[in-house]
């Protein structure tokens, strides 16, 4: 399916100076979702070319044939790791959006050639094939690599998606055709959620949320104050497929989501995110690293809950009388030297200096709605829900993010509603700050979550080659 | 084809594969970046080369010593050699990635991964095949391939070691001096700018070989139907592979 080219695709980046140095982003991909089911999910695609005059708009989209997929997370065919030595498909293109329905297990396959503001699905993987061939279900994260693509998934087989474990399965990166789960041997995972990895170095990187009867119907607070969401970060041998290492971050410490390691290969680090530490309500920030062969892990950040009257708060947090930061999503810089943190409960979207991986210093903020803050935008207009998914562009210096975490979620932390809402924030030297002219808005019943950006962006590019 | 002709061509086809990026220097400079040494440069770019001359000489000398102690003129494989040519030649036009198996291999394993690439996917060990056969006729023209066993077999065998030894060599300078070029003065951004399909060029070069052997093949005594073999054999690997 995937057509070949006789140069690598110019988006194709060797390091991730040249990603940086390379021409600045025109389009988003936006992912929207309906939870009311009124009508389909679907992608929007969002004009970032300043000079043009339909800039910070939507210009196109696509609409999906189902109803109730829950679109979420999504990632391209390919990436700048097709350049690597061993790579082995040079000359394929980043050009097909890989996109799962993480409550339906639906998955899409969207050319965006010939328009690239009209994308069009060319495949769909239906659920039964995903159970059949790999035992997973509820597909998430989407990373090109060295067998083809990895799509990280929350659950397994039943109804409930809670009989067998969730984990990672391959698609041929030309067919799409289901491979098979990724791992060998899974050791202790049984939950599931982010991964990535360091290329050179052979090794991959998980993370864990929960099962999906503890997310699909809504937060499930019982589980939450008994410490049963996932609190382990997993270390796997890439090529081997095995597990190699669990480090426990301390069952208090509730829901490790991204996982963000250095882009640069030779940097044996990354960073992971904390929703809530159910002792005290704080998010935090970890740093895992290498050392002699041996995985490690430390909290090196941590961002405090904030008090408020306990009549303004949804049913969820009344009890305790304040809001938690709720660090749902962080995403790396390409540089490595910037490191941002959304905290989808407060309403702020922090920038941590990150050059020294054990130093995180925090050099900037915006605030953004929030629970209790509710900040409006400084356009004048009201921001719902609060900074979640973020995307950076390459060259570090535009921030984008979306508002909306996941359906029942949403519903729970922000009763009055999160229609769908996409900023943007602008970081420099001077430093960071929203845009007043970027705010994009979508149709009457969508929300948006993950943000593409065509060329590649930072969440996408896995590298071989260091900056040097 | 003459003495000269024929090394000149083993040594343009690894000049030509020298320049291909993943033939090795491409991890020559991975690893000099990684490593910030030169040195790492060259010796990542030697282990790809050396992987690769193993599987030729893996496959041409069990050849060579199977031709010299059975007797059989070596232009009788010429119409065999060549419908096989002719069938990689066509499965690598339609199948260009690499075996997903050689995904599995160590980013470390460089002299593994050449090894398995050579014969799995860039398919020098039968492209040699050829030209070795040519070679083994002109020996025998030069009288050193007599009717004692044990001496053609050791003619035969030198023959195999260093008609690859040949092409590695053409293949390690240039590859060396790419990678130093990219890695100490153009930079990466070269890397994109400078790479272009040689697989496609390759995969010409396989059914411009086949053509050749099976033309000799042709002037030393035909085999009928061979070209529709090779179309069945290419289709069979397009399907499977």
């Amino acid at each position: 399916m995937s057509s070949a080219r006789l140069r690598p695709d110019p988006t194709f980046y060797p390091s991730p100076r040249l990603a940086m140095e390379a021409p600045r982003e025109r389009l988003a991909y936006v992912a929207m979702l309906c939870p009311g089911r009124s009508r389909a999910d679907g992608l929007a695609v969002v004009d970032l070319d300043p000079a043009s005059p339909t800039h910070a708009t939507r210009v196109g989209g696509l609409d999906l044939p189902h109803l109730g997929d829950e679109l979420h997370h999504y990632g391209w065919n390919a990436c700048s790791s097709a350049l690597c030595p061993m790579g082995g498909h040079p000359f394929t293109e980043r050009r097909y959006l890989i996109i799962p329905g993480i409550r339906s297990s639906r998955l899409y396959i969207a050319d965006t050639r010939p328009d690239p503001r009209q994308p069009r699905i060319v495949k769909e993987i239906p659920p039964e094939e995903l159970l059949r061939k790999t035992g997973y279900s509820r597909p998430h994260t989407v990373h090109c690599g060295p067998e083809g693509i990895y799509v990280s998934t929350l659950g397994g087989k039943g109804a409930r998606g809670d009989e067998s474990l969730p984990g990672i399965f391959l698609l041929d990166c030309d067919s799409f055709e289901v491979l098979g789960q990724w791992e060998l041997a899974r050791g202790p995972q049984t939950m599931s959620y982010d991964f990535w990895w360091n290329l050179p170095h052979d090794y991959m990187v998980s993370s864990e949320w929960g099962l999906p009867p503890q997310f699909e119907s809504g937060l499930v607070a019982e589980d939450l104050l008994a410490n049963r969401y996932g609190h382990h970060l997993h270390f796997w041998d890439l090529r081997g497929r095995r597990h190699l290492q669990t480090i426990d971050l301390g069952a208090n410490h509730q829901m490790a989501l991204e996982v963000r390691p250095a882009h640069d290969p030779t940097r044996d680090y990354g960073f992971l995110g904390v929703v809530v530490d159910t002792t005290t309500l704080e998010g935090s920030l970890w740093t895992w690293w290498r050392e002699n062969g041996r995985f490690h892990a430390r909290k090196t950040a941590t961002i405090p809950p904030e008090p408020a009257d306990p009549a303004a708060l949804p049913d969820l947090l009344k009890p305790f009388g304040a809001v938690p930061p709720l660090v749902t999503d962080i995403d790396l810089s390409l540089d490595d030297r910037h490191l941002y943190v959304a905290c989808w409960g407060t309403g702020e979207l922090r920038r941590y200096h990150v050059s020294d991986p054990f130093d995180l210093r925090l050099t900037g903020s915006v605030r953004l709605g929030g629970i209790a803050r509710h900040t409006p935008h400084p356009s004048g207009a009201a921001f719902h829900g609060g900074p979640q998914m973020i995307e950076i562009s390459r060259d570090g210096e535009r921030v984008y993010f979306t508002n909306s975490l996941y359906s029942t979620w949403d519903d729970q932390f922000y009763p009055m509603g999160v229609p769908g809402q996409m900023a943007m924030a602008r970081s420099g030297a001077g430093g960071f700050a929203l845009e007043r002219d970027f705010l994009v808005g979508f149709p009457e019943g969508m929300r948006a979550h993950q943000i593409r950006l065509e060329g590649g962006d930072c969440s996408t590019e896995s590298f071989c080659f260091a900056s040097a | 084809m003459g003495t000269t002709s024929l090394w000149g061509m083993v040594l343009a086809m690894g000049v030509y594969q020298g320049l291909n990026p993943t033939m090795g220097w491409l991890h020559g400079v991975a690893r000099g970046l990684e490593r910030r040494s030169g040195a790492a440069v060259l010796g990542a770019t030697f282990a790809v080369a050396a992987g690769h001359y193993l599987a030729m000489a893996a496959v041409l000398l069990p050849a060579a010593l199977a031709l010299a102690l059975s007797g059989l003129p070596p232009m009788a494989a010429e119409p065999w050699l060549g419908g096989a040519l002719l069938g990689f030649g066509l499965f690598k036009l339609c199948r260009r990635a690499h075996p997903r198996a050689l995904a599995r291999i160590r980013p470390g394993h460089t002299l593994r991964w050449s090894f398995l690439m050579a014969l799995a996917h860039c398919g020098s060990p039968l492209m040699m095949l050829s030209p070795l056969a040519s070679l083994l006729v002109l020996l025998q023209l030069q009288g050193r391939g007599g009717p004692d066993a044990l001496a053609r077999a050791a003619w035969f065998a030198a023959a195999a070691l260093a008609l690859p030894a040949a092409m590695i060599a053409a293949l390690l300078l240039t590859a060396s001096l790419a990678a130093l070029l990219v890695h100490r003065s153009l930079g990466l951004a070269a890397l994109t700018r400078f790479w272009i399909d040689l697989d496609l060029g390759w995969a010409l070069a396989f059914l411009a070989m086949g053509g050749m052997a099976l033309a000799m093949g042709a002037a030393g005594g035909a085999m009928p139907g061979l070209p529709a073999w090779a179309m069945v054999l290419a289709r069979s690997l397009c399907r499977t592979g």
